[in-house]
């Protein structure tokens, strides 16, 4: 499988000031945190895939 | 429940500030190289972006079948040398076994557009991408005489004096990159401004530069 999906279950309140944020053209900065149902455990091992990161979080 | 990727679970605010999540769902496609090539609504991924990165991909076919377990463990293992010359060792026992046949194809295919990339980055005076791809090639094709001549060919580069700003230039790239992966934005904006500065006829300068204006910077 090439495109690998990632689940990104983020237990996050959104506020506080923006600092600077990724843009298109950037790397994607590492994902810190516990991996679920995954050999790799950070997105450095997963370099080479495409990757689709999908954002969600609990409330 | 059938849960077919993996889930990462981020405790604070440490990902969707980095990545700019303004509201859930939210998503971003990554490609090969690591970089966000887009984001927004997971119900609006480009389909064609997804294809196109995915073209951009060193990854081989997997072989199905019990007498290719041999092979099909170096592919996985993405150690294609090795892989092409248990492939070829098959097609010497028979030589009409179409999956080997496929698979050398393939493998071939694989390399010859990494030779490629390597040697258009060349022509482009793309010094820095050329001997991060050799670097690539010798890796993945390991065992191969492919693995040789990228290792000569990227020699060769460092040789050429006109590749000596591009190299330095790239090699400060790297670690700004680091940099910025690790999502310390700010440190790494100096970098990519002191490498724009130091080398601005350079692609790493220009790639640098790029990152400034993204940011505003």
């Amino acid at each position: 499988m090439k495109l690998l999906g990632l689940a990104l279950a983020l237990g996050a309140v959104l506020s506080g000031p923006r600092a600077a944020k990724v843009e298109v053209g950037d790397l994607a900065p590492e994902i810190y945190g516990e991996w679920y149902l995954s050999d790799a455990s950070s997105l450095e091992e997963v370099r080479g895939r495409v990757i689709l990161l999908d954002f969600w979080r609990t409330w | 429940m059938g849960i077919a990727y993996p889930i990462a679970k981020v405790k604070g605010e440490s990902a969707d500030r980095i990545y700019g999540v303004k509201g859930f769902p939210s998503a971003a496609l990554v490609d090969a190289s690591g970089r966000v090539i887009w984001s927004g609504h997971p119900s609006s991924v480009p389909r064609g972006e997804i294809e196109k990165a995915l073209e951009g991909t060193a990854f081989l076919p997997r072989l199905e079948g019990k007498a290719y377990k041999k092979v099909d463990k170096l592919i996985v293992s993405r150690e294609y040398g090795k892989a092409h010359a248990e492939v070829l060792k098959g097609l010497q026992k028979d030589s009409a076994d179409e999956t080997l046949q496929g698979a050398q194809v393939s493998i071939e295919a694989l390399l010859e557009k990494m030779q490629g990339a390597a040697n258009a980055a060349v022509e482009g005076q793309d010094f820095g991408v050329a001997l991060d791809t050799y670097s690539q090639i010798e890796k993945l094709f390991k065992g191969h005489e492919a693995a040789k001549l990228a290792k000569a060919d990227a020699k060769a580069v460092e040789k050429n004096p006109a590749a000596k700003d591009e190299i330095a230039a790239w090699k400060k790239m790297v670690k700004a990159d680091e940099t910025q992966f690790e999502g310390d934005f700010e440190k790494a904006g100096k970098l990519y401004a002191a490498i724009a500065k130091k080398y601005p006829e350079t692609k790493s300068g220009e790639r640098a530069q790029a990152f400034l204006s993204r940011h505003h910077m």
